[in-house]
């Protein structure tokens, strides 16, 4: 294993919490092996590993460019990660203002609609 | 019926509604068409042009504006949606109406692809205007 990997496998369990990476890597098969060392190593240990901008601002571009690209799937995911990055609701809530202008309004909407239920969940497990 | 019977009638129908668009479009399509392959014209056209577009239930008016409107939004074709602008104003859609369309997508495909559209949309109506100037094409 790689230095960058092993770093990447400690920023993915940072920015996502031991509790999915723990799920995800479970999961991992022969199949995606590969995909998942080249996430590790590209995604976690080399662009969020980075300490050029903060966790919270990359939260934030994250959600924007899911958003903008009609990534759906993913931004459930990454507004669980805001409570380890320390991008607020409000910081998530501007980052979908510019998905609107610049991508289109019903991308933002769905991004919207997407946030505002997994916070519900998260609220919901809170309370649990 | 067998592919060859058909062939002629759906390329000759399909290079008819292309000049309707635009004076002298389907030799500039062919053109370019044919210098990649001989079916590639009737496959191309004949789908668009013929199969699609001459469908009689929208009238060719409104399947321009909604062209261009599509074509906007993806901003992936400059070159296809500065044509359909112009064939849109040959069809019968004012220019007012193409800037109200290029407008309306900005808040469905966000305000870049809707600057793009007004770059046609400039570059479009110069076109026509230059066209104008000189006459119809083809009359020397």
């Amino acid at each position: 294993m790689t230095d960058r990997h092993a770093r990447g496998q400690e920023v993915r369990r940072q920015v996502l919490g031991d509790a999915h990476v723990d799920r995800a890597d479970a999961a991992r098969t022969p199949l995606d092996a590969p995909f998942q060392d080249l996430i590790a190593e590209a995604a976690w240990g080399t662009v969020w590993a980075s300490d050029g901008i903060s966790r919270r601002e990359r939260s934030m571009l994250t959600l924007a460019l899911l958003a903008a690209c009609g990534n759906f799937d993913e931004i459930p995911m990454h507004i669980r990660a805001t409570r380890q990055t320390g991008a607020t609701p409000q910081d998530v809530a501007e980052a979908f203002q510019h998905v609107a202008i610049y991508a289109g309004v019903p991308r933002a909407n769905r991004a919207l609609a997407l946030a505002k239920r997994t916070y519900a969940e998260m609220e919901a497990e809170d309370d649990g | 019926m067998s592919a060859a019977e058909v062939t002629p009638d759906r390329l000759r129908h399909a290079l008819e509604m292309l000049d309707r668009l635009e004076d002298g479009a389907s030799a500039k399509v062919t053109a370019n068409l044919d210098a990649m392959s001989d079916d590639f014209a009737e496959i191309v056209l004949g789908f668009a042009f013929t199969d699609v577009l001459a469908r009689p239930a929208i009238d060719l008016r409104t399947r321009e504006m909604l062209t261009v409107a599509a074509l906007t939004a993806m901003g992936t074709a400059p070159g296809q949606l500065e044509f359909h602008i112009r064939a849109a104003c040959n069809t019968g859609v004012t220019r007012e109406e193409v800037v109200e369309i290029v407008l309306q997508m900005a808040v469905y495909a966000g305000v870049p692809a809707c600057m793009n559209g007004v770059a046609a949309a400039r570059r479009a109506f110069a076109a026509l205007d230059a066209t104008a100037e000189e006459g119809p094409s083809g009359t020397g």
